[in-house]
């Protein structure tokens, strides 16, 4: 009798090891060894305002912020995706959102510009920085008397 | 003293137009591409409109500013469909050192509904240096 279950141990043993070879083969396939990563994060930064176009100093509050998303799209290629959305409340009023798709081994900045809602040129800018080596990204707020192409002064 | 005041205004604005290399033209873009969606080679040809401007930054990164428009139309080599692709690639940007690339995503559009369209990634490579804007082309079907 105890040889009889020594022997079916022995035989539930080798059908149950594929099925434990299999389960550890997909928990490894499932691992994100092969894609990259992805982040994002939100700023608000209420603050005052110059409108750069006008010769006189005009402080005007808003209310601003920011939703950025960036990701890795493959592991180890240096390539990113930034998605960018820019909202400012208040007298002074801009919003829209961008995306951008850079290949860059290394920090870089992209520089979004935004129509305010003045009767001039000018526009807020969204600066966000990425630093892929350690995924840092930050967003800093310009203002510029220009829409940001080529031709333009600012 | 106000012409020497005019002569340093005017000096300085010579040497900020210097620090700028502008881009401003057109050049043909063709080559063979694959519709992913059914598989056969797609022949186009077009232009791309290059409107760049580089610079040094005041914190010494290079600011590359672009707007570059493109367009083409293809022909299927097995359907004989015609397709047609427009876009425009704009960055206003900073980063150290070359090289950097953009990437923009339009879709090829079939003008036979029976022929699937599909998607083109145009890949704008800054090698510096000026005119140095090389384009190259990748297609999925998503």
């Amino acid at each position: 009798m105890k040889l009889r279950l020594s022997l079916l141990c022995v035989v539930l043993g080798l059908f149950a090891l594929p099925t434990f070879a299999q389960r550890y083969y997909l928990e490894d396939t499932i691992q994100p060894a092969e894609t990259g990563w992805a982040e994002s994060a939100s700023y608000n930064q209420g603050q005052y305002l110059d409108n750069p176009c006008t010769s006189w100093y005009d402080a005007i509050w808003v209310d601003y912020s920011a939703y950025v998303e960036s990701a890795q799209k493959e592991a180890g290629v240096d390539r990113y995706t930034l998605f960018e959305s820019t909202t400012m409340g208040g007298t002074y009023k801009a919003a829209g959102a961008q995306e951008a798709d850079i290949g860059y081994a290394g920090a870089f900045s992209i520089r979004n510009y935004y129509k305010v809602n003045t009767s001039d040129n000018f526009h807020v800018v969204t600066v966000v920085s990425l630093d892929p080596a350690s995924r840092y990204t930050s967003v800093t707020v310009e203002t510029a008397c220009g829409d940001g192409s080529p031709d333009s002064k600012e | 003293m106000s012409k020497y005041l005019f002569i340093v205004c005017a000096a300085l604005l010579a040497t900020m137009s210097a620090g700028a290399q502008m881009v401003n033209q057109s050049r043909p873009y063709s080559g063979v591409t694959q519709n992913p969606c059914n598989g056969e080679y797609v022949d186009f040809s077009g232009n791309i409109h290059f409107h760049e401007k580089t610079q040094i930054a005041a914190d010494g990164r290079i600011h590359f500013v672009a707007n570059n428009n493109f367009s083409a139309s293809g022909r299927g080599r097995n359907t004989g469909v015609y397709y047609n692709i427009g876009g425009n690639m704009h960055t206003n940007s900073k980063f150290p050192t070359y090289p950097i690339s953009f990437r923009q995503r339009s879709r090829f559009v079939s003008q036979n509904s029976a022929i699937p369209s599909f998607h083109s990634t145009f890949a704008f490579h800054v090698n510096g240096a000026g005119v140095q804007t090389t384009v190259t082309t990748t297609s999925d079907c998503n």
